[in-house]
Protein backbone atom coordinates (compact mmCIF):
# COMPACT_ATOMS: atom_id res chain seq x y z
CA UNK A 1 0.00 0.00 0.00
CA UNK A 2 0.76 3.43 -0.82
CA UNK A 3 0.61 6.34 1.18
CA UNK A 4 0.38 9.55 0.15
CA UNK A 5 2.35 11.69 2.42
CA UNK A 6 2.40 16.02 2.02
CA UNK A 7 4.97 18.30 2.88
CA UNK A 8 3.83 21.11 5.08
CA UNK A 9 2.67 23.69 3.49
CA UNK A 10 3.66 27.23 4.68
CA UNK A 11 0.56 29.48 3.56
CA UNK A 12 3.07 32.01 2.98
CA UNK A 13 5.47 30.18 0.79
CA UNK A 14 9.25 30.23 1.24
CA UNK A 15 10.14 32.90 3.64
CA UNK A 16 13.29 32.02 5.23
CA UNK A 17 12.40 32.35 9.08
CA UNK A 18 15.67 34.76 9.14
CA UNK A 19 14.43 37.18 6.98
CA UNK A 20 11.04 37.39 8.38
CA UNK A 21 9.78 40.35 10.11
CA UNK A 22 8.05 40.11 13.35
CA UNK A 23 4.22 39.84 12.14
CA UNK A 24 5.40 37.48 9.73
CA UNK A 25 7.05 35.32 12.12
CA UNK A 26 3.76 35.07 14.53
CA UNK A 27 1.62 34.40 11.12
CA UNK A 28 3.85 31.70 10.76
CA UNK A 29 4.00 30.69 14.61
CA UNK A 30 0.06 30.74 14.23
CA UNK A 31 0.08 28.46 11.25
CA UNK A 32 1.96 26.31 12.32
CA UNK A 33 0.77 25.66 15.82
CA UNK A 34 -2.65 24.96 13.98
CA UNK A 35 -0.88 22.66 12.07
CA UNK A 36 0.47 20.22 14.48
CA UNK A 37 -2.51 17.72 15.04
CA UNK A 38 -2.90 17.87 11.42
CA UNK A 39 1.24 16.51 11.44
CA UNK A 40 0.58 13.71 14.03
CA UNK A 41 -2.44 12.62 12.37
CA UNK A 42 -0.53 12.55 8.91
CA UNK A 43 2.21 10.54 10.75
CA UNK A 44 -0.06 8.00 12.45
CA UNK A 45 -1.76 7.57 9.20
CA UNK A 46 1.30 6.31 7.34
CA UNK A 47 2.50 4.32 10.78
CA UNK A 48 -0.57 2.37 10.37
CA UNK A 49 -0.51 2.16 6.29
CA UNK A 50 3.35 0.65 6.98
CA UNK A 51 1.93 -2.43 8.85
CA UNK A 52 1.84 -1.53 12.62
CA UNK A 53 -1.27 -3.27 14.10
CA UNK A 54 -1.09 -1.89 17.60
CA UNK A 55 -1.86 1.73 17.04
CA UNK A 56 -3.14 2.55 20.10
CA UNK A 57 0.49 2.37 22.01
CA UNK A 58 0.97 5.68 20.19
CA UNK A 59 -0.88 7.49 23.10
CA UNK A 60 1.31 10.36 23.13
CA UNK A 61 2.85 9.17 26.17
CA UNK A 62 7.01 9.13 26.62
CA UNK A 63 6.72 5.42 26.53
CA UNK A 64 5.16 6.02 23.38
CA UNK A 65 8.55 6.99 22.20
CA UNK A 66 10.26 3.86 22.11
CA UNK A 67 8.24 2.12 19.33
CA UNK A 68 8.04 5.27 17.36
CA UNK A 69 11.51 5.92 16.94
CA UNK A 70 11.94 2.05 15.73
CA UNK A 71 9.74 2.72 13.01
CA UNK A 72 11.42 5.99 12.13
CA UNK A 73 15.14 4.77 12.46
CA UNK A 74 13.81 2.05 9.88
CA UNK A 75 13.33 4.91 7.41
CA UNK A 76 16.48 7.08 7.64
CA UNK A 77 17.55 7.22 4.59
CA UNK A 78 20.72 9.39 3.28
CA UNK A 79 21.07 11.04 -0.15
CA UNK A 80 24.64 12.64 -1.77
CA UNK A 81 25.06 16.19 -1.38
CA UNK A 82 24.67 17.69 -5.41
CA UNK A 83 28.35 18.42 -7.11
CA UNK A 84 26.59 22.06 -7.11
CA UNK A 85 26.64 21.91 -2.83
CA UNK A 86 29.95 20.68 -2.74
CA UNK A 87 31.23 22.94 -4.96
CA UNK A 88 29.59 25.40 -2.80
CA UNK A 89 31.22 23.96 0.47
CA UNK A 90 34.72 24.11 -1.31
CA UNK A 91 34.45 27.47 -2.37
CA UNK A 92 33.62 29.33 0.90
CA UNK A 93 34.53 26.93 3.05
CA UNK A 94 37.63 27.48 5.31
CA UNK A 95 39.94 24.07 4.19
CA UNK A 96 40.27 23.25 7.90
CA UNK A 97 36.30 22.72 8.09
CA UNK A 98 35.74 21.40 4.98
CA UNK A 99 37.41 18.52 6.09
CA UNK A 100 35.32 17.34 8.56
CA UNK A 101 32.02 18.30 6.47
CA UNK A 102 29.80 14.93 5.25
CA UNK A 103 29.00 14.54 1.78
CA UNK A 104 25.55 13.32 2.33
CA UNK A 105 22.49 14.75 3.94
CA UNK A 106 19.19 13.43 4.87
CA UNK A 107 16.43 12.72 2.24
CA UNK A 108 13.67 14.58 1.97
CA UNK A 109 11.33 12.27 3.33
CA UNK A 110 13.05 11.67 6.23
CA UNK A 111 13.33 15.05 6.48
CA UNK A 112 9.57 14.90 6.63
CA UNK A 113 9.04 11.94 9.25
CA UNK A 114 11.69 13.69 11.65
CA UNK A 115 9.69 17.12 11.45
CA UNK A 116 6.41 15.05 12.21
CA UNK A 117 8.08 12.61 14.82
CA UNK A 118 9.36 15.53 16.49
CA UNK A 119 6.21 17.61 16.67
CA UNK A 120 5.01 14.15 18.39
CA UNK A 121 7.99 14.64 20.77
CA UNK A 122 6.72 17.65 21.62
CA UNK A 123 3.28 16.81 22.32
CA UNK A 124 4.56 14.39 24.54
CA UNK A 125 6.04 17.33 26.58
CA UNK A 126 3.59 19.47 26.50
CA UNK A 127 1.02 16.77 27.85
CA UNK A 128 3.01 15.74 30.73
CA UNK A 129 4.10 19.18 31.80
CA UNK A 130 1.76 21.51 31.04
CA UNK A 131 3.12 24.55 32.14
CA UNK A 132 5.57 24.31 28.63
CA UNK A 133 4.14 25.95 25.77
CA UNK A 134 4.85 26.78 21.88
CA UNK A 135 6.71 30.20 21.62
CA UNK A 136 8.62 32.09 19.43
CA UNK A 137 11.80 34.42 19.85
CA UNK A 138 12.33 37.56 17.70
CA UNK A 139 15.42 38.27 19.90
CA UNK A 140 18.51 38.19 19.50
CA UNK A 141 18.85 37.91 15.98
CA UNK A 142 21.92 35.70 16.66
CA UNK A 143 19.99 33.11 18.08
CA UNK A 144 19.59 29.96 16.30
CA UNK A 145 15.97 29.55 16.68
CA UNK A 146 15.27 32.82 15.34
CA UNK A 147 11.95 33.31 14.57
CA UNK A 148 11.07 29.23 15.01
CA UNK A 149 8.60 28.01 17.07
CA UNK A 150 10.20 26.38 19.67
CA UNK A 151 8.78 24.67 23.03
CA UNK A 152 9.95 26.93 25.93
CA UNK A 153 9.41 26.35 29.84
CA UNK A 154 12.79 24.52 29.73
CA UNK A 155 15.47 25.62 32.37
CA UNK A 156 17.58 26.86 29.22
CA UNK A 157 16.81 27.74 25.72
CA UNK A 158 13.60 26.22 23.94
CA UNK A 159 13.49 22.55 22.71
CA UNK A 160 13.35 23.19 19.15
CA UNK A 161 11.86 19.62 18.33
CA UNK A 162 12.99 19.48 14.56
CA UNK A 163 16.63 20.25 14.98
CA UNK A 164 17.08 18.11 17.85
CA UNK A 165 15.22 14.79 16.00
CA UNK A 166 16.90 15.40 12.85
CA UNK A 167 20.14 15.37 15.16
CA UNK A 168 19.14 12.30 15.82
CA UNK A 169 18.66 10.92 12.84
CA UNK A 170 21.94 12.11 11.59
CA UNK A 171 24.04 10.77 14.40
CA UNK A 172 21.90 7.00 14.22
CA UNK A 173 23.34 7.08 10.66
CA UNK A 174 27.13 8.11 11.67
CA UNK A 175 26.56 5.20 14.16
CA UNK A 176 26.05 6.32 17.28
CA UNK A 177 22.85 4.41 17.74
CA UNK A 178 22.87 4.30 21.96
CA UNK A 179 20.78 7.65 20.98
CA UNK A 180 16.93 7.66 20.63
CA UNK A 181 13.75 9.45 20.97
CA UNK A 182 13.80 8.07 24.82
CA UNK A 183 17.43 8.93 26.16
CA UNK A 184 16.91 12.44 24.14
CA UNK A 185 13.26 12.50 26.27
CA UNK A 186 15.36 11.82 29.18
CA UNK A 187 17.91 14.50 28.47
CA UNK A 188 15.75 17.29 28.01
CA UNK A 189 13.21 16.22 31.12
CA UNK A 190 16.48 17.47 32.84
CA UNK A 191 16.00 20.63 32.12
CA UNK A 192 12.68 20.85 33.42
CA UNK B 1 39.53 60.16 23.40
CA UNK B 2 39.41 56.30 23.16
CA UNK B 3 42.34 54.68 23.71
CA UNK B 4 41.86 53.28 20.19
CA UNK B 5 41.04 55.58 17.95
CA UNK B 6 43.98 55.23 15.46
CA UNK B 7 43.09 54.17 12.05
CA UNK B 8 44.26 50.05 11.12
CA UNK B 9 42.09 48.80 8.70
CA UNK B 10 44.40 47.01 6.57
CA UNK B 11 42.35 43.96 5.54
CA UNK B 12 45.41 42.20 5.31
CA UNK B 13 47.28 42.68 8.60
CA UNK B 14 44.10 43.41 10.64
CA UNK B 15 40.66 41.27 11.41
CA UNK B 16 37.63 42.84 11.95
CA UNK B 17 35.23 39.70 11.79
CA UNK B 18 32.39 41.52 13.04
CA UNK B 19 32.93 45.31 12.99
CA UNK B 20 32.39 44.75 17.23
CA UNK B 21 36.51 43.68 17.76
CA UNK B 22 39.70 44.01 15.74
CA UNK B 23 42.58 42.42 16.15
CA UNK B 24 46.25 42.64 14.15
CA UNK B 25 47.26 38.89 12.47
CA UNK B 26 50.66 39.92 14.00
CA UNK B 27 49.06 39.78 17.64
CA UNK B 28 50.42 43.07 18.36
CA UNK B 29 46.64 44.90 18.61
CA UNK B 30 43.62 43.86 19.77
CA UNK B 31 40.76 45.69 21.23
CA UNK B 32 37.02 46.42 21.05
CA UNK B 33 35.14 48.52 18.35
CA UNK B 34 35.48 48.40 14.46
CA UNK B 35 39.30 47.95 13.00
CA UNK B 36 38.31 51.91 11.20
CA UNK B 37 37.78 53.67 13.93
CA UNK B 38 37.11 51.79 17.12
CA UNK B 39 33.26 52.38 17.63
CA UNK B 40 31.41 49.94 19.42
CA UNK B 41 28.29 49.62 17.33
CA UNK B 42 26.38 47.40 19.78
CA UNK B 43 27.99 45.49 23.18
CA UNK B 44 30.62 43.05 22.51
CA UNK B 45 29.34 39.99 24.54
CA UNK B 46 31.51 37.88 22.31
CA UNK B 47 34.66 39.20 23.62
CA UNK B 48 34.00 39.81 27.49
CA UNK B 49 37.24 38.37 29.00
CA UNK B 50 39.47 39.00 26.01
CA UNK B 51 43.28 40.13 26.31
CA UNK B 52 43.54 43.71 25.14
CA UNK B 53 46.97 44.65 23.51
CA UNK B 54 47.79 47.81 22.59
CA UNK B 55 51.37 47.94 20.14
CA UNK B 56 52.29 44.31 21.61
CA UNK B 57 51.40 45.06 25.16
CA UNK B 58 48.85 43.26 27.05
CA UNK B 59 47.00 46.42 28.65
CA UNK B 60 44.32 44.54 30.16
CA UNK B 61 40.76 42.10 29.78
CA UNK B 62 37.86 43.14 28.23
CA UNK B 63 34.65 42.61 29.93
CA UNK B 64 31.05 43.15 29.03
CA UNK B 65 28.30 43.43 31.42
CA UNK B 66 26.36 40.72 29.48
CA UNK B 67 26.31 37.60 31.55
CA UNK B 68 27.27 35.92 28.55
CA UNK B 69 30.91 35.01 28.47
CA UNK B 70 32.45 34.34 25.34
CA UNK B 71 35.99 32.63 24.20
CA UNK B 72 39.04 34.99 23.00
CA UNK B 73 40.04 35.05 19.36
CA UNK B 74 37.06 33.59 18.76
CA UNK B 75 37.24 34.36 14.93
CA UNK B 76 40.85 34.10 14.67
CA UNK B 77 41.24 30.90 13.26
CA UNK B 78 38.82 31.32 10.37
CA UNK B 79 39.79 34.89 9.64
CA UNK B 80 43.46 33.88 9.69
CA UNK B 81 42.65 30.99 7.08
CA UNK B 82 41.00 33.35 4.66
CA UNK B 83 44.07 35.95 4.98
CA UNK B 84 46.14 33.26 3.78
CA UNK B 85 44.06 32.06 1.01
CA UNK B 86 42.88 35.47 -0.02
CA UNK B 87 42.15 38.82 1.46
CA UNK B 88 40.46 39.06 4.68
CA UNK B 89 36.53 39.87 4.36
CA UNK B 90 36.01 37.93 1.18
CA UNK B 91 35.59 34.76 2.98
CA UNK B 92 32.79 35.82 5.41
CA UNK B 93 31.00 37.97 2.48
CA UNK B 94 31.04 34.61 0.07
CA UNK B 95 29.70 32.26 3.03
CA UNK B 96 27.08 34.27 3.65
CA UNK B 97 26.23 35.32 -0.61
CA UNK B 98 26.80 31.11 -0.99
CA UNK B 99 24.42 29.69 2.05
CA UNK B 100 22.05 31.80 0.53
CA UNK B 101 22.32 30.75 -2.85
CA UNK B 102 22.71 27.29 -1.92
CA UNK B 103 19.10 28.30 -0.25
CA UNK B 104 17.81 28.92 -3.17
CA UNK B 105 18.93 26.03 -4.83
CA UNK B 106 17.23 23.32 -2.48
CA UNK B 107 14.05 24.37 -3.43
CA UNK B 108 14.51 23.64 -7.17
CA UNK B 109 15.19 20.12 -5.83
CA UNK B 110 12.89 17.23 -6.69
CA UNK B 111 9.96 18.02 -4.70
CA UNK B 112 8.56 14.11 -4.01
CA UNK B 113 11.21 11.48 -2.68
CA UNK B 114 9.52 7.41 -2.61
CA UNK B 115 10.25 4.87 0.10
CA UNK B 116 9.12 2.45 1.75
CA UNK B 117 5.89 2.26 0.48
CA UNK B 118 5.66 6.23 1.09
CA UNK B 119 5.72 9.13 -1.23
CA UNK B 120 6.00 12.36 -0.05
CA UNK B 121 4.50 15.17 -2.82
CA UNK B 122 4.55 19.06 -1.88
CA UNK B 123 4.94 22.01 -3.51
CA UNK B 124 8.73 23.71 -3.87
CA UNK B 125 7.36 26.31 -0.89
CA UNK B 126 7.50 23.22 1.65
CA UNK B 127 10.72 22.11 0.41
CA UNK B 128 11.98 25.31 1.19
CA UNK B 129 10.03 25.58 4.56
CA UNK B 130 11.23 22.12 5.58
CA UNK B 131 14.97 23.27 4.66
CA UNK B 132 14.89 26.40 6.64
CA UNK B 133 13.32 24.59 9.45
CA UNK B 134 15.80 21.94 10.06
CA UNK B 135 18.70 23.91 8.88
CA UNK B 136 21.18 26.47 9.25
CA UNK B 137 20.33 29.37 6.60
CA UNK B 138 22.60 32.54 5.00
CA UNK B 139 22.18 34.67 8.13
CA UNK B 140 22.34 31.98 11.26
CA UNK B 141 24.94 29.87 9.79
CA UNK B 142 27.37 31.95 11.56
CA UNK B 143 27.92 33.35 15.24
CA UNK B 144 24.54 31.17 15.87
CA UNK B 145 24.19 32.01 19.88
CA UNK B 146 21.87 28.95 21.86
CA UNK B 147 20.66 29.12 25.39
CA UNK B 148 22.32 26.42 27.86
CA UNK B 149 21.64 26.25 31.40
CA UNK B 150 25.03 27.55 31.98
CA UNK B 151 24.29 30.78 30.37
CA UNK B 152 24.52 31.42 26.09
CA UNK B 153 27.17 30.00 24.01
CA UNK B 154 27.59 31.85 20.49
CA UNK B 155 28.77 28.93 17.50
CA UNK B 156 31.16 30.45 15.45
CA UNK B 157 30.09 28.33 12.42
CA UNK B 158 27.61 25.43 12.06
CA UNK B 159 27.56 23.37 9.07
CA UNK B 160 25.41 20.82 9.09
CA UNK B 161 24.61 21.11 12.63
CA UNK B 162 28.37 20.63 13.59
CA UNK B 163 29.95 23.43 15.79
CA UNK B 164 33.22 24.90 14.85
CA UNK B 165 35.08 26.41 17.21
CA UNK B 166 38.36 28.10 16.35
CA UNK B 167 40.74 29.12 18.85
CA UNK B 168 43.79 30.83 18.07
CA UNK B 169 46.78 31.11 20.67
CA UNK B 170 47.16 28.54 23.67
CA UNK B 171 44.30 28.12 25.37
CA UNK B 172 45.13 27.99 29.31
CA UNK B 173 43.23 26.29 31.85
CA UNK B 174 40.32 28.42 33.02
CA UNK B 175 36.95 27.94 34.28
CA UNK B 176 36.03 29.97 31.45
CA UNK B 177 37.08 27.23 28.96
CA UNK B 178 35.86 24.40 30.94
CA UNK B 179 32.37 26.38 30.97
CA UNK B 180 32.63 26.55 27.24
CA UNK B 181 33.02 23.17 26.90
CA UNK B 182 30.64 21.66 29.01
CA UNK B 183 28.12 24.07 26.97
CA UNK B 184 28.58 22.13 24.11
CA UNK B 185 28.61 19.00 25.70
CA UNK B 186 24.66 20.05 26.83
CA UNK B 187 24.46 21.04 23.47
CA UNK B 188 25.13 17.33 21.60
CA UNK B 189 23.02 15.88 24.64
CA UNK B 190 20.08 18.02 23.95
CA UNK B 191 20.55 17.92 20.28
CA UNK B 192 21.28 21.50 19.42
CA UNK B 193 24.41 20.43 17.98
CA UNK B 194 24.90 17.30 15.83
CA UNK B 195 28.68 17.24 17.77
CA UNK B 196 31.50 19.88 18.06
CA UNK B 197 35.68 20.47 16.47
CA UNK B 198 37.67 22.68 18.15
CA UNK B 199 40.17 24.03 16.20
CA UNK B 200 43.64 25.42 17.49
CA UNK B 201 45.69 27.96 15.29
CA UNK B 202 48.85 29.37 15.56
CA UNK B 203 49.50 33.19 17.05
CA UNK B 204 52.03 34.56 16.93
CA UNK B 205 51.53 35.97 20.90
CA UNK B 206 50.83 33.17 22.35
CA UNK B 207 51.66 30.17 20.26
CA UNK B 208 49.03 27.09 19.80
CA UNK B 209 46.94 24.68 21.53
CA UNK B 210 45.82 24.16 25.04
CA UNK B 211 46.06 22.90 28.26
CA UNK B 212 45.98 19.32 28.08
CA UNK B 213 43.24 19.11 30.99
CA UNK B 214 40.67 20.99 28.25
CA UNK B 215 41.67 18.69 25.25
CA UNK B 216 41.00 15.68 27.58
CA UNK B 217 37.72 17.16 28.62
CA UNK B 218 37.11 17.37 25.36
CA UNK B 219 37.72 14.09 24.31
CA UNK B 220 35.72 13.28 27.19
CA UNK B 221 33.04 15.10 25.86
CA UNK B 222 33.19 13.37 22.85
CA UNK B 223 34.42 16.62 20.66
CA UNK B 224 37.15 16.01 18.89
CA UNK B 225 39.97 19.21 18.20
CA UNK B 226 42.26 19.90 15.90
CA UNK B 227 45.89 21.86 16.45
CA UNK B 228 47.30 23.47 13.11
CA UNK B 229 50.53 23.67 14.57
Amino acid sequence: MVYHYPLMDPPMGAVSYSEMTKKQAQEYFNWYVQEIPVRINILMGAIEASGVQNMEQFDLTSESLNPLWAWLKERIKTTPKSQEKMNELRNTLPSWILEDVSNWELDTGTLTLAVDVSLYFAEVFLRKYPHLQWDFKSKPKSDAYLNKPVVTGFKRGGLHPPTVVTNLCRSYVEGKQDKNLVSLFEVWSKFI
Amino acid sequence: MNLYTYVHNNPLTNVDPSGHWCESTDGKWAHPGNCADGTIQEPDYMHDGDRLIRNGNEVGTFYDNNDSVHEDNSWAGVLFDTVITGGFGLGKVAVSKTITKLFGRAVAEEAATAAKGMIFYGGLAGEAFLADLVGATAKNQLQQSFSTTMGRRVVDVLVDEMAYESKAGYLKYSQVAVKQIQKDAELIAAGDIKGAVWHFFKSGYTGVGADQRLLDLLTQNGMKYVIHK
